[in-house]
């Protein structure tokens, strides 16, 4: 066979271009799928109202409000861990065995299935300390599952800082830390949320790790405490989807437009960040 | 070696200082004494240890990973790597302005006051004079007094150079370093430093690694030669550029090699 190398580059190049555009398909049809069967549920009492006559009637208030806190949950567990390990591991450790254990762990941590993290919630925060199936646990559980995520963003964040701005402030007389909280830090802080609200926006629309340790499968109320159950947007949507019979089709893919929402208003929010302070970096 | 030593108290001074980089040698057995208000320039080819004998002088040479030091350097007759010196303290009293300007990412009055805040509390009228002071020291008050607000890297290179400096000088060092602070220079910024640094002998000692032999010429004081991580010679400036012991440092500075 003797095609020209600039006919090979032309056929490479339709392949790749191929590749790019179909990533964008299933994006494109599932939105314009859930929104057009879905948003014809939508009303303010559907996000408002609590559900009624076993979820086939009224709206979804509780779950929505579940994940909103359990999102928060998960914030307050997986931040200060996450940031913290990632300022060590960027900042302060040298590499040996100890910090490659760290580094393997969170790796492992990273590739563990999220249905074992429900598990290990269940057995952890429910049975063995007492939480019960509770927001408490539910966000524990959630908040460990986050942490791989929050920890290797904010890692390369705080990498990505000039190293000679550390060497200049050593130089300036300033201590490590100094250096962290007065330069480093601030300079990292939009590539640490940015991967913050990810990590959160997984955790949000995540079932597994939520079923056996928070998520009530009806609880027409709001939830008192953190020790109280909760229903949560991922897992209603599972049961009136597949335990409730004679469920309408719109509240199914209403809620599921809710929960994508909710889940894409953060993604917006983190590429926002990002592209506010990308603008005003001076490096 | 020809040491020519001034007499007198010496502010710094470098006994068998060798350096070690994993297994390279990159500075061997050097002695030197450093006064105040002198300007000393260490010159040479390339890779001759120029740099890291700057950054031995206030133990940044602490943060090159597997680096060694041999040797003992004494400020004031103080050994700078005894237990109970402060290497934080240690490096405001010898500061060091590098061959890149790295402006941090802050404005410009912050870029003065950071070295200042890290240490302690500061009335605001305190630092408005230190702020003045220093870039007025560093030849670029006038330049950018209207516009201290303003991020540092909105600075020209020739700004941002005397900026570095200027962060210096509000630490209130003893001891001035200074590695090829006029590398990216046009002359007319070269000769702003220059001015700068001549002014600043008065109450400062000055260690500067020149970007060529004539400006070691122009400034030195003192003159060290530096080959291959051997200090070939060191004695007075003009001595040293014009009748210079070692044939080594005579190829030198006539272009022999370098």
């Amino acid at each position: 066979m003797n095609v020209s190398r600039y006919t090979m580059q032309k056929v490479a190049f339709a392949i790749i271009t191929t590749a790019a555009i179909s990533v964008v398909i299933p994006l494109v049809l599932v939105i314009g799928y859930i929104v057009a069967q879905g948003i014809g549920a939508l009303s303010w009492e559907f996000i408002s109202a609590i559900p009624r006559n076993g979820m086939r009637e009224g709206g979804i208030y509780p779950a929505l409000v579940g994940t909103l806190w359990l999102t928060i949950g998960t914030a307050v567990t997986s931040i200060p861990l996450g940031v913290g390990a990632a300022i060590y591991l960027a900042e302060y450790a040298a590499d040996s065995w100890f910090t490659r254990t760290i580094r393997l762990a969170i790796i492992n941590l990273a590739g563990v299935p999220s249905v074992v993290y429900g598990l290990f919630g269940l057995g952890l925060f429910v049975i063995f300390l007492r939480f019960g199936m509770s927001i408490l646990a539910g966000s524990l559980t959630l908040g460990i599952m986050t942490l791989p995520v929050i920890i290797s963003t904010t890692e390369q964040a705080l990498v990505a800082v000039p190293q000679s701005f550390r060497v200049v402030n050593a130089s300036l007389g300033g201590t490590t830390w100094q250096g962290i909280r007065k330069v480093i830090l601030p300079q990292a802080l939009p590539g640490i949320m940015t991967g913050v609200i990810l990590g959160l926006e997984r955790a949000a629309g995540e079932t597994a790790p939520i079923l056996f340790t928070v998520a009530a499968f009806f609880l027409p109320r709001l939830p008192h405490s953190v020790f109280d159950q909760t229903m949560a947007l991922p897992y209603h949507l599972f049961v009136i989807s597949t335990q409730v019979p004679g469920m309408p089709i719109r509240i199914q893919y209403g809620t599921a437009l809710v929960l994508m929402a909710f889940v894409l208003t953060m993604n917006l929010l983190a590429t926002l960040i990002r592209r506010h302070y990308r603008r005003r970096r001076q490096w | 070696m020809n040491n020519t030593v001034t007499p007198g108290k010496a502010k710094l001074v470098l006994n068998d200082v060798s350096f070690y980089y994993g297994d390279q040698p990159a500075l061997k057995q050097i002695n030197l004494r450093i006064h105040a208000n002198e300007i000393v320039a260490i010159f040479g080819p390339a890779m001759s240890g120029k740099s890291t004998l700057l950054r031995i002088l206030n133990r940044l040479s602490d943060l090159a990973e597997e680096g060694r030091l041999e040797g003992e350097v004494l400020l004031d007759g103080k050994n700078i790597h005894d237990p109970d010196v402060s290497v934080i303290q240690l490096r405001t009293r010898v500061g060091i302005v590098f061959a890149v300007p790295v402006p941090l990412p802050l404005s410009i009055r912050e870029n003065v006051t950071y070295g200042p805040l890290l240490r302690r509390g500061r009335s605001k009228g305190e630092l408005d004079d230190l702020v003045e002071s220093s870039l007025t020291a560093a030849a670029l008050w006038d330049e950018v007094k209207d516009r201290l607000p303003e991020p540092a890297t909105a600075l020209s290179g020739g700004q941002q150079q005397r900026l570095c400096l200027a962060r210096v000088l509000a630490l209130e060092p003893e001891v001035i370093l200074l590695d090829e602070p006029c590398s990216g220079l046009d002359p007319i910024s070269t000769m702003k430093v220059e001015e700068a640094l001549l002014a600043l002998k008065e109450s400062h000692s000055i260690v500067i690694v020149p970007h060529n032999v004539q400006q070691a010429s122009r400034i030195g004081d003192k003159a060290a030669f530096l080959l291959m991580g051997e200090l070939v010679e060191y004695g007075v400036a003009e001595q040293i550029f014009t009748r210079p012991k070692d044939p080594r440092t005579d190829d030198y500075i006539t272009g022999r090699f370098g």
